[in-house]
């Protein structure tokens, strides 16, 4: 399995040229790293819809439930007190908690997934060993292509790259 | 004119059915009064909630500002502009006040010191006057871009004071025995619902994107604010259980009026909530046009459900007709409102 190829640009039209070029020639874009945001880049990449919102549903959903359970239980069945006539079960009263908690937790949820997505806290990436690379977060911008196994198509991604304009194409990590 | 802000389609057909509805009202005024004045009370609570609504949030905007406001501004200037209007619409409950108010007729309901100092006809009439009067002096300010931010913050204030008289006084003040300390919060903040879902039905679409978004934020907000307040008022009466207050309840749990809340609460709130947790209906022209319909109908049932269960359902009745008769009046100056604005800004 050969190394992913990381390409430099000297500014964002360019890269973005060479990421729809690569992508029209069939070869597969893994990342790009820019110093700033560009958003044309979320249509050109691809990124798979996100799951976050599921799990922040069934986040808040679950704890919505545990919290009305909780309730229930305390009231109704571990420590059951007639407080002047009123139902054990008041549910008009056990809303409230279930709500808000629910929300808690689907913010929290959402964190957590979303921390999950993108495998951070992550100390390392092998990306990082590039020469150059640190100036991702300063003026140049870089696309990280994969080269398929065979050997005439990794050497024309390769050109490719060179010809939409980069600077340098490097292994990753070298 | 380049954006459709209300269809003049709809003109004629609520014209000719408003002015059937003034001769039903007319006819019904002279056949049972009382019902007629009741009905019209909750299409005004109801129909006021908009510009009323709509001045609060540009009042907000002045001070705030933010692309939510740009966004909806075609539709709330123009609502703004009818709150001078409400005066009138409120002319003939001045008149007959005895009508919705058992204590208008008969001041023994109260204890004395309360008739003599505060629920009396003309103390109920100069708090109200004053709410409209300086309602009116602040939509005509906004309307003509003369509202400064000091005005506006000053405006803000005095809403807050007068709603907090005039929501007690117009609907709570029907069962004077009844009190709730949230209660205008519920009317205030359930007026900038209304304005919101009015501005979603009606606007345009807008010119940048975010902005629907932004505007489906907001409702969902609102709409959890007057469900958040009407059920925590309710749990704390339900908790103090005294029987004055435990009476306003159970009264509008019986008879019929249970199912009204109920549908106002799935119709105003739960169908609209759910729908509005997927993004592509936040972002919709059309699924929020839909949402805020759903939201505009639940908010008059819920009118409906505070009022006309103290009256019976004659009043239902004449305040089925009395919305026909106010929306289509309404819509007709709206839509001159907005020409009106358009043509002064195509002059300018």
């Amino acid at each position: 399995m050969t190394k992913p190829l990381v390409a430099e640009f000297r500014d964002a039209e360019s890269l973005l040229g060479a990421a729809v070029r690569l992508k029209r020639e069939g070869h597969q874009l893994l990342d790009a790293f820019t110093p700033f945001r560009l958003p044309e880049l979320d249509g050109i990449l691809a990124a798979k819809p996100s799951r976050i919102r599921h799990s922040m549903l069934v986040g808040g959903l679950a704890m919505a439930a545990f919290a009305y359970l909780l309730q229930w239980y305390s009231s109704a069945i571990d420590y059951a007190l007639n407080t002047g006539g009123r139902p054990l079960n008041s549910w008009p009263v056990f809303l409230l908690v279930p709500f808000e908690v629910g929300m808690l937790a689907a913010a929290l949820s959402g964190f957590a997934a979303f921390l999950w997505n993108c495998r951070l806290p992550c100390l390392h990436h092998p990306a990082f060993d590039t020469a150059q690379f640190e100036r991702a977060s300063q003026d140049r911008f870089f696309l990280l292509a994969v080269q398929t196994g065979e050997e005439e198509r990794s050497a024309s991604l390769r050109e490719l790259l060179m010809h939409s304009g980069a600077l340098a194409v490097r292994e990753q990590g070298s | 004119m380049s954006e459709h802000v209300a269809r003049p389609v709809w003109r004629r057909p609520m014209l000719i059915a408003a002015v059937y509805a003034f001769v039903a009202l007319a006819v019904g005024l002279a056949a049972s009064p009382k019902s007629v004045m009741q009905g019209w009370l909750i299409a005004f609570v109801f129909v006021s909630s908009i510009p009323i609504g709509s001045l609060v949030l540009l009042l907000i905007h002045r001070l705030t500002g933010g692309r939510w406001g740009t966004a909806v501004e075609s539709i709330l200037v123009p609502a703004t502009s009818m709150v001078p209007f409400l005066a009138i619409a409120f002319l003939p409950l001045a008149f007959g006040l005895s009508a919705p108010y058992r204590w208008a007729a008969d001041a023994s309901t109260l204890r004395p010191e309360v008739a003599h100092l505060y629920l009396n006809q003309p103390a109920f009439l100069l708090r109200s006057t004053v709410a409209l009067t300086g309602w009116s002096v602040l939509a005509i300010a906004v309307v003509k871009g003369r509202c400064t931010e000091l005005m506006a913050g000053l405006g803000l204030a005095f809403h807050a004071i007068v709603i907090s008289l005039v929501a007690v006084d117009w609907v709570l003040s029907i069962d004077s025995k009844f009190s709730s300390s949230a209660f205008a919060a519920v009317i205030a903040i359930q007026q900038l619902l209304s304005a919101l879902a009015f501005a979603a039905m009606a606007g345009p679409e807008p010119r940048q994107s975010g902005a629907i978004a932004d505007l489906a934020g907001l409702i969902i907000a609102t709409v959890l604010g007057t469900v958040y307040l009407g059920l925590m008022s309710f749990i704390v009466i339900w908790y103090g259980n005294l029987p004055d207050k435990a009476a306003w309840y159970l009264a509008r749990a019986h008879g019929g009026w249970q199912w009204l809340l109920a549908a106002a609460v799935t119709i105003g709130a739960l169908l609209p909530l759910c729908l509005l947790l997927n993004q592509s209906v936040r972002q919709s022209r059309r699924a929020l046009r839909l949402v805020s319909s759903l939201i505009l109908l639940g908010v008059f049932l819920h009118v409906a459900w505070l009022i006309a269960p103290a009256f019976g359902s004659g009043a239902m009745v004449a305040a089925l007709i009395a919305m026909v008769a106010l929306i289509g009046i309404g819509l007709g100056l709206f839509d001159r409102a907005v020409s009106g604005l358009s043509g002064g800004a195509h002059a300018k």
